[in-house]
């Protein structure tokens, strides 16, 4: 078993990116993989209860938690979009920069989606 | 609400010149790849910069390569209204250790050269940046 990081740093309401990265989160994780998301820069409208997680993001996020999948957030740029804690998605964890360098280091991968 | 009540104080979001106290040559090195640098997307050139003295300040070796539209960070005389220069976070990543890389041919293919550039960036070309790629652990994109 590995330990695989997805970096997304694109929102939701662009193409298909966030979905990607969570299917390919989602995936290695059923294959028995650690996975970690960090949700970075417009990454951070996803987990937003009212404005992001809809249709199918809100599935494949709370299939994602299910499964194990730790999912945090940047906070900073989570108030820069008015997107703090009350309007976020449970089990999501509001974060800064150094869980990620921190993630970086005890990772055996690293995937961002941009 | 603010970043700062809802993270540990350890866990900042923006970084304190003052913790980056030099990098371990033994540690492995991050690329961070930026691809936009322009103000409209000014958010991601920013975070980008930012997650980069978060790497410096655990003691990794950092380096910052621009290619596409994010060349631009690096011009100097920037005076954007209501902005920090982007130019400036690249001269503050300089003064800390980490190093500053611009693709060649993404530069001239937008009329700039190197004396437009900031002082202490590299340019180089696409070869080189592979060559920086496999020299580094991780690569992260913004």
């Amino acid at each position: 078993m590995s330990t695989l990081v997805i970096v997304l740093n694109s929102s939701p309401f662009s193409m298909g990116t966030a979905e990607t990265a969570l299917e390919v989160a989602l995936t290695a994780r059923e294959q028995g993989h650690e996975v970690r998301l960090y949700l970075y820069v417009d990454g951070t409208w996803l987990p937003h209860v009212k404005k992001g997680v809809k249709g199918p993001f809100k599935d494949l996020l709370e299939r994602s938690l299910e499964n194990g999948v730790e999912v945090v957030s940047c906070a900073r740029c989570a108030e820069m979009r008015e997107t703090l804690s009350d309007d976020i998605m449970d089990g999501v964890e509001l974060v800064g920069l150094f869980t990620l360098t921190d993630w970086l280091e005890r990772s055996d991968g690293v995937l961002t989606f941009r | 609400m603010k970043a700062e009540e809802v993270c540990e104080p350890e866990d900042a979001c923006t970084i304190d010149p003052s913790s980056i106290k030099g990098t371990d040559e033994e540690l492995g090195g991050i690329l961070i790849v930026v691809l936009k640098g322009t103000y409209l997307t000014w958010d991601h050139a920013d975070s980008a910069v930012e997650f980069g003295k978060a790497v410096m300040a655990v003691g990794r070796r950092t380096s910052i390569c621009l290619r596409g539209d994010a060349v631009l960070m690096a011009k100097a005389g920037q005076d954007p209204d209501g902005h920090i220069p982007l130019c400036e976070k690249l001269l503050e990543v300089i003064d800390f250790g980490g190093r500053v890389l611009v693709s060649m041919e993404s530069l001239e293919s937008r009329g700039l050269d190197v004396d437009d550039l900031v002082d202490g960036v590299e340019v180089l070309g696409e070869g080189r940046i592979y060559s920086e790629v496999v020299s580094h652990d991780r690569v992260l994109t913004f």
